[in-house]
């Protein structure tokens, strides 16, 4: 039934906005604009265009967009050289391209994953 | 700057968005939203939503896809479940798989045999034309709110 999900991620497109709670188990491209808070179960991908003003958890996290709100990954978060965040972050594995802009914290734990619904970025400085 | 690529839904030969050539964004069966979604791209839900959609061109919602809430497109095709009103300004159109509790505001409507509706349909509601004002300042809200 979910087979197709798997094959063609989800893109959440570039003029979408959405105000509220997400919630996805599947890897998901956003490029539009997300204010709230994310749950997420697998990938995310904060392309280009995108634009999140929220706490995001989820598997791994791509930036390669604007970012306000603390990022908490069990695997890994990478923000890339396009990328704007605001915020901190907590995964295991971070990395930063150089000419990223970056202004928060950043906590490397390799159980942040299992301190999952916990408070990010609490632990952090 | 992102309106040209939104006024061409088939066209944009743009590396970032590879997965949307041709065919209108998708939102996957596990994607659960709470709370207001905007658009103004050709889309196709699978997901579930609990809260409104305002949508300005196309809005289709999947076999998967469940909606509590009232939504508010051009077009609205439905294969899902839908719990709420529906305003369109084109058309809608509820396919055989789909299961509508609510009003339907349009002004043409389509019901495929087989699918399970309850409520009331309005075709020559002058609130299609009153709708529209009606959506415009609460997209423009959500706009203002968003920037």
């Amino acid at each position: 039934m979910s087979t197709a999900s798997s094959e063609r991620m989800s893109v959440f497109g570039p003029t979408l906005r959405f105000k509220g709670e997400l919630k996805a188990q599947e890897d998901l491209k956003v490029e539009g604009r997300i204010e709230g808070t994310i749950q997420h179960q697998q990938r995310l991908h904060v392309g280009q265009k995108g634009e999140v003003v929220a706490t995001v958890n989820a598997a791994s996290i791509d930036v390669d967009g604007r970012v306000q709100g603390d990022m908490v990954a069990k695997k890994s978060v990478k923000v890339s050289q396009s990328a704007v965040v605001r915020g901190n972050i907590r995964a295991p594995s971070v990395s930063i391209t150089e000419g990223a802009n970056f202004n928060g914290g950043v906590t490397m734990e390799s159980n942040a994953g299992s301190s999952g619904p916990s408070t990010p970025g609490a632990s952090s400085r | 700057m992102s309106k040209g690529f939104g006024d061409s839904k088939m066209a944009p030969p743009t590396p970032a968005a590879p997965v949307s050539q041709g065919t209108p964004c998708v939102l996957g069966p596990t994607l659960h939203f709470k709370g207001e979604l905007y658009g103004e791209e050709d889309l196709e839900f699978q997901g579930q939503i609990e809260g409104s959609i305002e949508h300005t061109r196309s809005l289709s919602i999947g076999k998967e896809g469940g909606v509590k809430g009232n939504i508010r497109a051009k077009f609205v095709i439905v294969e899902g479940k839908v719990e709420g009103d529906i305003y369109a300004t084109e058309s809608v159109s509820i396919r055989q798989s789909a299961k509508v509790t609510g009003n339907i505001f349009a002004p043409r409507v389509g019901i495929a045999d087989g699918a399970h509706f309850s409520g009331r349909i309005d075709m020559n509601h002058k609130g299609v034309a009153s709708s529209k004002p009606l959506t415009e300042p609460q997209a423009e809200r959500l706009l203002a709110s968003g920037s």
